[in-house]
């Protein structure tokens, strides 16, 4: 059942209308919710209920034993902690390396990776263990939250502590979050089937697919197509996540905040998969010996988060390239602004300056993106080959294509107060209207969608 | 100096921002915090507070906001 498909929605429907009738009950609205999820697992597959509900049972008992624990005791503390850890990753190694070991069979055998539960369900146990966040006594609730079906499939990675606490509160959803919701799962749709599928139909994928049959500005045109494309993609599946979790009572932590206008890498990541990014520097580099103490932490270890954050994403050389990229990036920019600070002290940055160091972040982040979404090495290879053909023609460019281009990049630079602004209108405005302003999308998606959809391209992750 | 402007002063120290963080603004968040500067916080922290900050405690959770760090060090302190 994929998250775009109309089957899905029929779903979250019902288990909102579900939810909506028994608010009053907390625990009536807690098994709804398990046996939703429950429902939505064993549609990928018959084994994931039983898989992912033992695997968080024992995140469960490990949480329930270190509450228990005094601080004091480190060592059995340590240990219980390192069940989860290892249960986690080993989940985790198990749905990436199986593509591997068993080739195209795998998506019968694991259709679903496992990548976002298993970063979340760690954070329940490591927050527990460092005692930065209160675990649960609540079996149910537990369940609950580390099976969401919402997230399940490519995120918000959320904390399992924060989804516990909304959900062991009375329900509770007014006219602006109903609006919110409606409005975030309309945009969700706009970016993905309006934006994303048509750029990735009509320009990315052709040019991924065969860079040598494309000039040198046309490929960099595809680069620049694969940028939207991933961004519209990703950020219009999390506000569908995020709308349908509203629905359900949820607030859900946003995962992207116009990325591409980052200053410089650091920020990048501040922006972009803002949720990943987090779990990385609290669970992943803090983890790492010293790493709140040894200056030259900040060095070495973003290139080793980088590494593995590449791996996460799958097992192969341009998945582990884009993160080396990246964690080399950072460091190259510690150093850099170490040394200017030692220099020039702090300088004041021009708006010249500015817009420079967007046009070179953005730019190293679609260099980052040619490894992403390239198969192979050489395809990767390929494609940097043809800039250098410094071949000009665009004549496969076409205005349709230019176009969608633009509205992304206006779409983009959508400031989030307007967002809001929006939000309080349409969660004010009549029943009628609101419901005729999403008939309006609804019909706007229909008339102007091409072919049937394409899979979200972080449900692969 | 209260505590508050003792642990403003730390942040001024070790990022670069005009003006004062509000008491719960995410310091992450916003950047003005980030793991490169997060060493020199805690430092600064023991130093201008004279107090030894354990190895188990240094999670960025811990120093998200001004509140959280203040939190963190009257627990320190009781």
């Amino acid at each position: 059942m994929s998250p775009l498909s109309p089957a899905y929605f029929a779903f979250a429907a019902i288990v909102i209308t579900l939810c909506w009738a028994c608010y009053r009950w907390k625990y009536a609205r807690l098994y709804i919710l398990l046996i939703a999820n429950g429902f939505f697992l064993a549609r990928l597959a018959w084994f994931y209920p039983v898989l992912l509900l033992t695997a968080a049972t024992i995140d469960f008992l490990v949480g329930f034993e270190l509450q228990r624990l005094p601080r004091e005791r480190s060592t059995p503390r340590l240990a219980l902690v390192s069940i989860s850890v290892i249960l986690n990753v080993g989940l985790l190694a198990a749905t990436k390396f199986t593509p591997i070991a068993v080739g195209e069979l795998y998506r019968w055998v694991f259709p679903l990776s496992l990548s976002f539960y298993c970063f979340q369900s760690m954070t329940y146990t490591i927050d527990v263990y460092r005692g930065t966040r209160p675990g649960t006594r609540s079996y149910l609730t537990h369940l609950t939250s580390a099976s969401l079906f919402t997230v399940i499939v490519a995120g918000p990675i959320n904390r399992i502590s924060d989804l516990i606490k909304q959900l062991q509160q009375p329900f509770d959803l007014t006219p602006t979050q109903g609006g919110r919701a409606f409005l975030l799962i309309s945009s969700g749709l706009i970016k993905k089937l309006l934006i994303a599928d048509f750029l990735s139909n009509n320009v990315a994928n052709r040019i991924f697919d065969t860079p040598t049959l494309y000039s040198g500005a046309e490929v960099l045109i595809g680069v620049y197509a694969y940028a939207l494309q991933i961004y519209f993609d990703f950020s219009g599946y999390t506000d569908i996540a995020m709308g349908i979790s509203q629905l359900l009572g949820l607030t859900l932590p946003d995962n992207f905040n116009r990325p591409y206008r980052s200053l410089n890498l650091a920020d990048f990541w501040r922006r972009w998969h803002i949720t990943f990014s987090n779990w990385l520097r609290d669970y992943l580099y803090f983890s790492l010996p010293n790493a709140a103490r040894w200056k030259g932490a900040g060095y070495v270890y973003p290139i080793i988060v980088f590494f593995l954050g590449g791996l996460w994403h799958g097992i192969g050389w341009p998945f582990v390239l884009w993160g080396l990229l990246h964690g080399v990036g950072l460091t190259t920019l510690r150093t850099f602004q170490t040394l200017r600070q030692k220099i020039q002290g702090k300088p004041t940055p021009t708006p010249w300056g500015r817009y420079f160091s967007i046009f070179v972040t953005f730019n190293f982040v679609c260099l980052t993106w040619i490894f992403f979404r390239s198969p192979d090495v050489a395809t990767a290879l390929a494609i940097l080959g043809r800039f250098g053909s410094m071949t000009l023609s665009v004549e496969n460019i076409s205005l349709p294509m230019v176009g969608v281009m633009l509205a992304g990049v206006a779409l983009h630079a959508i400031p989030p107060k307007w967002f809001d602004r929006t939000v309080e209108i349409f969660g004010r405005a009549p029943f009628v209207v609101q419901g005729a302003g999403l008939a309006s999308v609804v019909l706007l998606i229909e008339l102007l969608s091409g072919r049937g959809s394409t899979s979200f391209v972080y449900s692969n992750f | 100096m209260s505590r508050q402007q003792g642990i403003l002063k730390v942040i001024h120290a070790v990022a670069d921002i005009p003006n004062d963080p509000a008491p719960d603004e995410s310091l992450f968040d916003s950047g003005t915090l980030d793991s490169f500067t997060l060493p020199d916080l805690v430092t600064g922290l023991e130093k201008e507070f004279d107090v030894k900050i354990p190895d188990a405690d240094l999670v960025p959770e811990r120093f998200d906001t001004v509140t959280k760090i203040e939190a963190y060090l009257d627990g320190r302190k009781n």
